[in-house]
This record gives C-alpha cells, sequence and structure tokens, in this order.
C-alpha cells in the first residue's frame, strides 16, 4: 500500500492506494494521526486507488472518530470501487463515516 | 473442487493467500464483489488468528482448504495448537460502542457472519477448524447450463 499526502484549498487529502489490511494498516493510522495533530481543519481520504480494504482498515478510520468530532475536523472518504464500498456497506459505516462519489463533491463538503 | 494452501502464520501473507484465492474465483468466473466478500471473510479469520491465536508467531502453520461443491464454496482454516475458540460468545460489532471506545478492531467477525451462510467452529486434536460456507447462485447458475 502507498500513501500521498496532498494539501488543497486548506484540507489534507490522504490518497490510498493498493491493499489495506491487517498488514499496511498501521502507515495509514500514522498518517491519520499525524493529519489529527496537525489540527488540519479537514481530512479526505480519497479512495480511488485503493484496492482492497479489510475491518483493519476500516478500523482505522473507527478509532479516529471521536478525536476528529472533538477537534471539529471534517473527515469523509472518497471516490471508493465498487468491492470497497461494499465492505463499506456491509457493516454500516455510512451511519457515522461521510463518504462522496469524488474528490470535488468532498472538497465541497469540506468547505 | 479442492484447492489448499498453508502458510507461516505472518501478517505479510494474508496478500499471498488473497492472490491465491482471487486466481481461483477468476478462473470460476465468480463477479467481483462476491469473489472479494469470500477473499474477505478468508482474510478476516486469517488476521485474527495470526495475531490473537498465533500471537505472530511466525513458526505456526495455517491451513486453509477451499471447496467447491454444487455452487456452495466451503473454506476451512485449520488453527493448530490452540485453546478451544467459543463463536457463540461473539456479539456483533456495535459501531457507536467501537467509535466511543476509540477501537480499531472488533469489526471482522461481524463482516464473516454478515457475509457467509454458515460460520462455525469445530474444535478437534487441540485444532480450531473454522468451517465457513456461502452459496454462489452464479455457481449455480452456471452449473445447470453446462
Amino acid at each position: 500500500m502507498n500513501l500521498t499526502i496532498e494539501h488543497q484549498a486548506g484540507v489534507c487529502i490522504i490518497h490510498v492506494e493498493g491493499d489495506l489490511d491487517a498488514s499496511s494498516s498501521i502507515t495509514l493510522d500514522n498518517a491519520m494521526q499525524e493529519a489529527i495533530q496537525r489540527q488540519e481543519k479537514a481530512i479526505i481520504v480519497n479512495c480511488e486507488k485503493l484496492n482492497y480494504i479489510s475491518s483493519a482498515g476500516l478500523g482505522v478510520f473507527m478509532s479516529h472518530l471521536s478525536d476528529l468530532e472533538e477537534k471539529n475536523i471534517f473527515f469523509a472518504l472518497c471516490s471508493m470501487n465498487e468491492k470497497v464500498k461494499n465492505v463499506f456497506d456491509i457493516l454500516g459505516l455510512g451511519e457515522l463515516i461521510k463518504h462522496y462519489p469524488n474528490q470535488e463533491v468532498a472538497l465541497q463538503a469540506a468547505q | 473442487m479442492k484447492y489448499n494452501i498453508s502458510i507461516k502464520a505472518e501478517k505479510k501473507n494474508l496478500k499471498k493467500v488473497r492472490t491465491f484465492l482471487e486466481n481461483i474465483f477468476n478462473q470460476m468466473q465468480i463477479p467481483a464483489i462476491e469473489s472479494n466478500q469470500l477473499i474477505l471473510v478468508v482474510d478476516e479469520i486469517l488476521a485474527n488468528l495470526i495475531i490473537h491465536s498465533a500471537k505472530n508467531d511466525v513458526q505456526k502453520d495455517i491451513d486453509i482448504c477451499l471447496t467447491e461443491n454444487e455452487g456452495e464454496i466451503t473454506f476451512e482454516i485449520y488453527d493448530y495448537n490452540s485453546p478451544f475458540f467459543d463463536l457463540t460468545q461473539h456479539k456483533n460489532a456495535n459501531l457507536h460502542e467501537l467509535k466511543k471506545q476509540k477501537r480499531k478492531g472488533g469489526m471482522g467477525l461481524t463482516l464473516v457472519k454478515n457475509i457467509m451462510d454458515e460460520v462455525e467452529v469445530y474444535y478437534e486434536d487441540n485444532t480450531n477448524i473454522w468451517r465457513l460456507q456461502k452459496k454462489i447462485p452464479y455457481l449455480l447458475f452456471k452449473d445447470k447450463n453446462k
């Protein structure tokens, strides 16, 4: 799995590429933690190139939700492919995590 | 048809199993979403066994057996030299609780139970045998039209 971090319109965008599983989720966890510590005003995880996600990857998002809320940091996922979205939906995570079809819409929501 | 793969209990081997299963499901022409779900359930069980049962003991072996019979996929996963895992004690994840507790874990088995038709654990000779079953409508349809 590869992560690329960019900033656009004051928003931290984490691009995730490859497989996010029990072996690689620690890398994303560190990136999320650092972004929260930097007090970013918004964090968007772009999943366009994310091929696979397991509960370990989704668990990273879950574990930071309270801190994100506490610090009033906007958080969302975007551009999930069908397979990734299917796993997200099976757990009903849409109830807790904002998600958008593409980065443009997610950026608009973050403003 | 029957397929087997054995791995050492290391997280880096999760990808190896996923690729092995993906190739088989591609040959069976199982649609991408169903194929991903089947790969996911095995990945979840293996990750749990590597972290909680084997405790990252890389010498420990885990065997995975996949059978396809009349449109039904069955996985058997062998977790050797382990205390009995009582699946009946498992409660499905409460997302709001997990959020409150800032937990990273706790959703894997819920995913497995939501995806598969049957999930059972048998205990024999100090071994937990996980048996996961699911009917794949596409495979039944394919068999009927042979």
